[in-house]
C-alpha cells in the first residue's frame, strides 16, 4: 500500500499538478497597499464562493485521477504494461489560464511534492511491485529516487556532545582536559503500520586507568540502544525487542547529551553504571486501565544478565540469564501545565553463573513539574528526586563464596527556568556503591552542584555545574571541586525527548 | 525471589485478558474529537454542534511547537473516535504521542488522524535545495501558522464538516448547515475587523516571531521585520540596533509579540522607537478575551488598535488643541 500511496501522489503530481499548479491562489495574496480598498462583505462572500469551487473543483480532478489510476492499474494487470491513458492528456481542464506563481511563495498544498504521511495517502489500485514498475517508467525523474529507495531513509539526528573540565584533584587526569563527551548518530523510521525501528550508535572517548599509573584514553564504540517498537499491540501494550535503556526510573532512560546537568547523579552511576544500564532483551509496557482515568504504566522487561563490564549489579556475560525489570510509574495532571510523576522500580539479577548469587533493587522516584500558568514556556520549576535501595551478592572468585551487601543512594535536583532561555538549578547526590572496583561496601560519596543553562537555539546548548564532591574511601574522607563545562549540539533532524526534558 | 519475579514479569500478560475498563466511545451518540490546538477544537464544535464533544490538547498560551507531550495527553488521546491537528511540521510533538497512545484509527494516515492543513495555500515554502538551520529553524513544508487568516478556518471547517459527515452520515445535514453558519459568520467577522483595521490599511508592522504572515496579508498590515534574527534564534544587541534603525526609518509603530516570546525584550526595542509592543494571541485562549476562533481575531484587532492608538499618543505626547 506504501508504494500505492506513493503512485497516487506521483501520478497525480505528473498529471494534475501542471493544471492544479496554475490555478490562481486567490486566498492568500495581499492587498494591493499602495491603493487602500474597502473589502465588504460581498467581496468576502465572492472570496469564499471561489475557494468552495477551487476546493470542489480538486476534488473533482482528484476523483478522476483516482479513476483512471484504476485504469491504468487494470489495463497493468491485463496487459503487462502501461496503457494509452497513461500518455493521454488530462481530461479535466484546467480550473483557469496558468498564471505565475505570486511573489509571496503561496502555493497550494495539492501541488506540493509528496512529503511522507502528511500528505492524505491517495487510495489507488491494489499497489505492489507493478505499481511501482509502473510509476517509475510513467513518471521519468522520479525512478532514480525511487529505485534507490531514498524517500524511505530514516530519520537522521547526530548529538555532538562535548566537555571540559577543571579540578582542584589535580592527581586524577580524567580532569583538567577537554572531554568528547559523545557523538550519537540516531536514526529511527517506521517498519510497518504497527512497528518503529530505532539504531543509536555512540562514539566517544573511555578514560581507564592505566596499569602503571595514570590513565588510558581510548575510542569507544557501541550500540548504545537498538530495537523494534511494537507501538500497536493489542490489550493496549507495546513492546520493544531489541537493546535499549531500561525503564529503571526517569535519569536511567535519558541518553548523555539529554541529562539535567552535566554529570549523572551519582546514584545513579553507583547502581546502574556510569552510563546507566542498557541491556538486550525484550520490554512490554502496558497502561492500566482504572476508574480514575489516570496514566498509570506498568513496563516489565526481561533482558540478559549480562551489564558488561560497568555495571555494578548484573554479573557479566557468564551471568545466569535472564534478569528481570519491572517499573510502575503514576502521571497526574496537577494545574493546567503542571504534573506531578511518581514511580517504583524494581530489579531482579543473578549476579554471577551460580545462581544462588542474587541482587535485588528497588527504586523510588518522584517528578513535579510547574510552568507558570501564564507563560509556561518561559518559566518554570521542576523538582525531581530518585531513591535506590539493593541488597546484593558480591562473589570472592576465589573462596566461591558471596557477601550480601545492602546499600541506599538518592539525588534530588531543583531546576528553574528563568526566561526563554535559561535555566538554573541544584542537584544534591548522596550514595553508597553496591559493587564498586575502588569502593569499600560502607563508603559513601555525597555533593552538591549548581548549574546554568543557556540554549542559544532548540539546537545548541551551553551548560557550566560546578561540583563540590566529598568521598570516603576505606573509612577516610576526601573532597574535590569541579568545574564542568558542556557543550552540545544537534545535527539533522529534530529529536523526540521525554516530557520533563524541557528542549 | 522467584515467584516475585515471575509475578513482575507476568502482570501486564495476565491482566491483558481483562477488556479495558475505558472503551472508547462510551456514550455511543457522540462522537469524541481530541484536537492539537484549542482553534482546531472550536472549529470543530461549532461544525459538529451537539453530535461532538471535543477537547484540546493545547491550553492557547504554549508555543505550539514545543508543547511537552505530557502521559495525560495519552489518556485523553485513548478516548478519542477522531484526531484534529495542525500538520505540517507544526507540531513536532504529535507522532511520538500518537504512537504512546496505542490507537491504531488516530495514527498518521489513518482515516480517524485528520491533519487540518490539506487544502490550505501555505505562505513561505522554502526551497528545499538550500535548507539549513543557518537559516534557524526553518518549517520545511511552509509558515504552518495557517489559522490566523479566518479565511483559512473556513477550509479547515469545510474539511472537518466533510470528515464528519463521512463518519456520521445520519447527522450530514447538520454539518452541512453548521458550515454554512460558520462560512457566513465568519465573511462578517472578516469585514468587521477589516473595516475596523481600515485607518492602519498598510501600516509596517514588527513581529518577533514569523508567525503572523496570515493574519498580517488578511487585514491589511505590511511585515517590517522581525525581533529574533532569524526563526527561533534569540535576538543579538546588534541585530536589536539594526532592527531600531530599520524601524526609525520606515515608521513601524507596533511590535506583536507572540504569548510564548518575552515581552521584555520587545518593549526594549519599542523604548528606542515610536513603536509599542504588544502581545497578540495565537490561539483561542492565548490572552484574555480570547475564548473562541471569532474572539481571538475580535480581541488581537482591538488589541492592535490599542497599540496603534498608544504609539500616536506616545509620538505626539501634546497634540495641538490640548496644551
Amino acid at each position: 500500500m506504501k508504494n500505492c500511496s506513493l503512485l497516487g501522489v506521483c501520478v497525480i503530481a505528473a498529471l494534475g499538478a501542471g493544471p492544479l499548479a496554475a490555478a490562481p491562489i486567490e486566498t492568500n495574496d495581499p492587498p494591493d497597499l499602495n491603493q487602500p480598498q474597502a473589502i465588504t462583505q460581498d467581496d468576502l462572500l465572492r472570496e469564499l464562493r471561489s475557494m468552495r469551487e477551487r476546493i470542489e473543483s480538486l476534488e473533482r480532478q482528484h476523483a478522476e485521477d483516482q479513476r483512471r489510476l484504476r485504469v491504468l492499474e487494470e489495463d497493468r494487470k491485463t496487459h503487462g504494461a502501461p496503457a494509452k491513458a497513461a500518455s493521454s492528456p488530462p481530461t479535466i481542464p484546467p480550473t483557469s489560464p496558468p498564471t505565475s506563481p505570486p511573489a509571496n511563495q503561496a502555493a497550494s498544498r495539492s501541488a506540493q511534492a509528496p512529503r511522507g504521511n502528511a500528505v492524505q495517502p491517495a487510495r489507488a489500485g491494489s499497489g505492489g511491485a507493478s505499481s511501482l514498475a509502473f510509476s517509475s517508467t510513467a513518471v521519468p525523474g522520479l525512478s532514480n529516487a525511487l529505485g534507490q529507495g531514498n524517500l524511505y531513509n530514516p530519520a537522521i539526528t547526530i548529538f555532538g556532545d562535548l566537555g571540559a573540565s577543571l579540578s582542584t584533584n589535580g592527581d586524577d587526569n580524567r580532569f583538567n582536559r577537554f572531554n568528547l563527551r559523545e557523538f550519537e548518530f540516531d536514526a529511527r523510521a517506521a517498519i510497518s503500520p504497527f512497528a518503529d525501528g530505532v539504531f543509536i550508535a555512540t562514539f566517544g572517548e573511555e578514560i581507564e586507568d592505566a596499569p602503571g599509573g595514570g590513565v588510558d584514553i581510548g575510542t569507544v564504540v557501541d550500540v548504545e540502544e537498538g530495537y523494534i517498537n511494537f507501538h500497536s499491540l493489542p490489550y493496549d501494550l507495546t513492546a520493544k525487542v531489541g537493546k535499549f535503556r531500561n525503564a529503571f526510573g526517569p535519569s536511567n532512560t535519558l541518553h548523555t547529551h539529554d541529562t539535567p546537568q552535566v554529570t549523572r547523579p551519582l546514584a545513579t552511576q553507583a547502581f546502574l553504571g556510569p552510563e546507566g544500564m542498557s541491556t538486550l532483551g525484550i520490554s512490554a509496557s502496558w497502561i492500566v486501565p482504572n476508574p480514575w482515568d489516570e496514566f498509570i504504566e506498568l513496563t516489565g522487561e526481561v533482558v540478559n544478565a549480562d551489564g558488561g563490564e560497568e555495571s555494578p549489579i548484573l554479573g557479566g556475560p557468564n551471568a545466569k540469564n535472564p534478569a528481570y525489570l519491572g517499573h510502575l510509574k503514576w502521571f497526574t495532571d496537577v494545574s493546567d501545565f503542571g504534573s506531578l510523576e511518581l514511580g517504583g522500580s524494581y530489579l531482579y539479577a543473578h549476579t554471577a553463573a551460580d545462581a544462588k548469587f542474587d541482587a535485588n533493587v528497588f527504586g523510588l522516584d518522584a517528578t513535579l513539574k510547574l510552568p507558570d500558568p501564564e507563560a509556561p514556556d518561559l518559566r518554570s520549576f521542576l523538582l525531581q528526586g530518585e531513591l535506590f535501595y539493593s541488597q546484593n551478592d558480591i562473589l570472592d572468585q576465589v573462596t566461591n563464596t558471596g557477601t550480601r551487601n545492602n546499600s541506599i543512594g538518592a539525588y534530588a535536583f531543583a531546576q528553574w527556568q528563568l526566561s526563554k532561555n535559561w535555566y538554573t538549578g541544584v542537584r544534591g547526590d548522596i550514595t553508597e556503591f553496591p559493587n564498586s572496583d575502588t569502593r569499600g561496601p560502607s563508603d559513601r560519596d555525597w555533593a552538591v552542584s549548581p548549574y546554568v543553562t543557556w540554549y542559544l537555539s532548540e539546537f545548541l546548548r551551553l551548560r557550566f555545574e560546578y561540583q563540590h564532591r566529598e568521598f570516603e574511601t576505606g573509612g577516610s574522607w576526601d573532597n574535590e571541586d569541579n568545574l564542568f563545562i558542556q557543550l552540545t549540539f544537534v545535527l539533522g533532524a529534530h529529536p523526540p525527548h521525554p516530557y520533563w526534558v524541557n528542549r | 525471589m522467584r515467584l516475585k519475579n515471575l509475578i513482575t514479569i507476568l502482570l501486564p500478560f495476565s491482566l491483558s485478558v481483562i477488556p479495558p475498563a475505558i472503551a472508547p466511545n462510551a456514550e455511543a451518540e457522540v462522537l469524541r474529537i481530541v484536537t492539537s490546538t484549542p482553534s482546531l477544537a472550536d472549529i470543530a464544535k461549532r461544525v459538529g454542534g451537539e453530535h461532538v464533544r471535543v477537547e484540546s490538547l493545547m491550553k492557547g498560551k504554549e508555543n505550539v511547537h514545543h508543547v511537552p507531550p505530557k502521559p495525560s495527553f495519552v489518556m485523553k488521546m485513548r478516548k478519542a473516535d477522531m484526531f484534529i491537528h495542525s500538520g505540517l511540521d507544526a507540531e513536532p510533538w504529535v507522532p511520538q504521542l500518537l504512537k504512546t497512545s496505542r490507537r491504531r484509527n488516530l495514527l498518521q494516515g489513518a482515516p480517524d488522524n485528520v491533519d487540518a492543513s490539506i487544502g490550505i495555500s501555505l505562505k513561505e515554502i522554502p526551497d528545499h535545495g538550500t535548507l539549513s538551520r543557518a537559516n534557524g529553524d526553518i518549517h520545511v513544508y511552509g509558515n504552518p501558522h495557517y489559522m490566523l487568516d479566518p479565511l483559512n478556518g473556513v477550509i479547515v471547517a469545510r474539511h472537518i464538516q466533510e470528515v464528519l459527515s463521512s463518519k456520521d452520515p445520519s447527522h450530514a445535514d447538520e454539518y452541512r448547515a453548521n458550515f454554512g453558519t460558520f462560512e457566513q459568520q465568519t465573511a462578517e467577522l472578516v469585514d468587521r475587523l477589516t473595516k475596523k483595521l481600515a485607518p492602519y490599511h498598510g501600516a509596517p508592522v514588527v513581529v518577533y516571531h514569523r508567525a503572523w504572515p496570515y493574519f498580517l496579508d488578511r487585514f491589511g498590515l505590511i511585515e517590517a521585520g522581525e525581533v529574533e534574527p532569524k526563526p527561533d534564534i534569540s535576538p543579538g544587541p546588534q541585530h536589536l540596533i539594526e532592527l531600531e534603525n530599520s524601524m526609525n526609518a520606515d515608521g513601524v509603530r507596533v511590535i506583536i509579540v507572540d504569548t510564548f516570546n518575552p515581552l521584555s525584550v520587545a518593549e526594549r526595542v519599542a523604548d528606542s522607537t515610536e513603536a509599542v509592543a504588544v502581545v497578540l494571541a495565537g490561539e483561542v485562549h492565548g490572552v484574555k478575551g480570547a475564548d473562541d476562533y471569532f474572539t481571538l481575531f475580535e480581541t488581537d484587532v482591538d488589541r492592535l488598535i490599542d497599540a496603534f492608538e498608544e504609539s500616536e499618543a506616545k509620538a505626539d505626547p501634546d497634540p495641538p488643541g490640548e496644551g
